[in-house]
């Protein structure tokens, strides 16, 4: 078999393992809905209440984050026992993360739509930084979940690593209760401000997913 | 050369060696029966061969190409490891059928077919989760991946376990069957040794991380002899040679014999010499009291 | 080929003599087809080198012999050659142990005579 359909194999079931996590989130989500709904319908939730992207945003900073970790106990495992590449597991982490992603930002995009409160210049900044988060929550969630394959305190680390999470999401909150009422517009974000934001984000990614890789090198099936 | 082929490979934890210059050299196409106590190495040494563990030292090949890393000779590979409830290797919540599927995905000349009917030989429910399977079960689904991967190289680590006695000849006929019809190379490590002693072409005898032997199996039983008697007439006829299992009792002696190149037992004694089986042989080098 | 393998010696020495056994028996004939290397495996449990390496001892001796592609047939004469060397092994096996437990047990000629005659 080519090279080539050997990593589409691992892609593959890289990608249909990120997608039945990703769809616990529409479960969930659906199961708030219906909640709401019964409660007397949505009324003026989605136009003027940031509650829905913010719980969508929260879920997936979380699912993304919990993701690195359980990578760690199912499919690097069964990837590597199965006889796929170190390398090519490493690929399929990086395509799931960038699926799941990709995928968030669609997701909170269009819960934003609709939303009536804030201007669209708002939500442009609010999806940047959302995208900010997902992609250092990646890297530093690789990161950790390399240290605990490495050293094992898997249990002090995921704690660690949920309030984390925890705590991105509160800031966003924040972020954004003190900027709703106001007029802010692009502009008033120095351009600088912005471009050192996304370097440091992609570079957290870069340094975790890197220790990933060299932690990944030496991984071991342990029966 | 389609050969597998160890060459000295170390293995550390720490500073605790676990294999200890092991050279090996499998050949294509015969089955081969790996065993030794427990906490030898055999399991150490069959992730090592099949990439799934990194050597602290020394390399694999698979003619002539290193195996780490190297995906045209990991397709030819199945290591399929014994499942148990830690699940080191990632099967944790899943079910049977989940399991089958992802393994399907990843072996390149995964056979379904087989696989569905093995599962149905073994009176197995796929929807069933494997954390909650029995040993027995558990080493079901572990033949099942290995026979149906169709690899090359086909590596098993105590397939039995758990097993009665029934389900073990099954196996045991499966793996000939398989073997006549494809001439697979399996590899299959087991404690359960007298059983399996038939089935095997070579045997490969590993204490402490190092290599005792490997031979041809029947060659080996053919050499292994026990003698028996009054003392000084067993020590009169094994002189010079190495022995094992030594017991003694009263004025009797008993004493297994693994003959080398050339040796011989003398004769011109009342003595008995019996010969032994593959078990015993293995006590010889690796029992209580002996140094292997 | 009905009796079962034993622990008491090789594999492959126990299965050149079942088919030794069963040409005496006139179970497989002069000329007939003996059991093929699958057969044996599948009705033992054993590695087909195992199977192979019995059979070939039998070829060597000359008690059968291979027809490319249809497979392992018995010599004419098989039943002689077995017979000889049955009797050979008898002497070696039986009436030197015999003997030498008889020498031991302090049995002279004529009581072991005695003895011969004594079972009909």
């Amino acid at each position: 078999m080519s090279k080539k359909s050997r990593i589409n194999r691992t892609l593959k079931y890289g990608v249909i393992y990120a997608e039945k996590v990703f769809s616990i989130i529409f479960i969930i989500s659906a199961i708030y809905a219906l909640i709401y709904y019964l409660q007397g319908g949505f009324g003026d939730i989605i136009s003027d209440s940031l509650m829905i992207p913010f719980y969508m945003g929260e879920m997936c900073l979380i699912m993304l984050f919990i993701i690195q970790i359980t990578n760690k106990s199912r499919y690097i495992p069964l990837s590597i026992s199965f006889g796929s590449l170190r390398k090519e597991t490493f690929i399929g982490i990086q395509w799931i993360n960038l699926i799941l992603i990709v995928q968030s930002i669609i997701l909170v995009g269009v819960c934003l739509i609709p939303n009536q409160s804030i201007s669209g210049e708002m939500k442009s900044i609010g999806i940047l930084i959302f995208t900010l988060m997902l992609v250092a929550l990646g890297g530093i969630g690789q990161l950790i979940a390399a240290v605990s394959i490495k050293f094992g305190k898997l249990g002090g680390f995921l704690i660690g690593g949920l309030l984390f999470a925890l705590i991105t999401s509160a800031i966003v909150v924040l972020a954004f209760a003190g900027d709703i009422n106001t007029d802010i517009t692009i502009d008033s974000f120095p351009s600088n401000i912005k471009i050192l934001a996304i370097l440091v984000a992609v570079i957290i990614y870069i340094f975790g997913s890197y220790i990933n890789y060299r932690v990944l090198k030496n991984y071991e099936v342990r029966a | 050369m389609n050969n597998l082929v160890c060459k000295d490979i170390v293995k550390k934890y720490g500073k605790k060696e676990v294999l200890n210059n092991v050279n090996l050299t499998l050949e294509k196409g015969k089955i081969y029966g790996l065993i030794g106590r427990n906490g030898a190495g055999k399991t150490t040494l069959l992730s090592i061969i099949s990439a799934q563990n990194p050597a602290t030292s020394g390399t694999v090949t698979l003619d002539d190409q290193q195996v780490w890393e190297n995906q045209k000779t990991l397709d030819k590979i199945c290591f399929s490891r014994e499942l148990n409830p830690v699940m080191g290797n990632g099967a944790a919540g899943l079910k049977i059928k989940e399991y089958l599927k992802i393994a399907a995905m990843y072996f390149p000349n995964w056979d379904n077919e087989m696989a569905i009917n093995l599962v149905k030989e073994f009176e197995l429910n796929v929807k069933d989760r494997i954390v909650k399977l029995s040993k027995g079960m558990m080493s079901m689904v572990t033949i099942i991946v290995a026979m149906a991967s169709k690899a090359e190289y086909t590596f098993l680590d105590e397939p039995v376990s758990g097993l009665d006695v029934v389900m073990r000849e099954y196996f045991y006929k499966l793996l000939l069957a398989e073997y006549t019809e494809s001439g697979r190379t399996f590899v299959i490590s087991t404690h359960i040794i007298e059983e399996a002693a038939d089935v095997f072409e070579e045997v490969i005898i590993i204490s402490d991380g190092k290599i005792l032997l490997k031979e041809n199996t029947q060659e080996l039983i053919s050499k292994a002899f026990r003698v028996s008697g009054k003392a000084e007439d067993v020590d009169a006829v094994t002189l010079g040679l190495r022995l094992h299992q030594v017991e003694i009792t009263g004025r009797g002696k008993g004493v297994t014999v693994i003959l080398e190149e050339g040796q011989k037992i003398r004769g011109g004694f009342d003595v008995s010499i019996q010969p032994l089986n593959l078990q015993n042989v293995f006590l010889a080098f690796c029992g209580k009291g002996e140094k292997g | 080929m009905n009796e079962m393998l034993t622990q008491e010696k090789s594999i492959y020495l126990q299965i050149s003599e079942m088919l030794e056994n069963d040409i005496l028996r006139n179970i497989i004939l002069e000329e007939e087809r003996a059991p093929s290397i699958n057969e044996l495996v599948k009705l033992y449990t054993i590695n087909p080198a195992t199977a192979t390496k019995g059979i070939n001892i039998l070829v060597e001796q000359g008690i059968l012999y291979k027809k490319r592609g249809i497979g392992m047939f018995v010599v004419k004469g098989a039943k002689g050659k077995i017979m000889e060397k049955r009797k050979e092994e008898f002497y070696d096996n039986y009436i030197k142990k015999l003997l030498v437990e008889a020498a031991r047990l302090g049995i002279g000629q004529d009581e072991l005579l005695t003895m011969i005659q004594k079972n009909k």
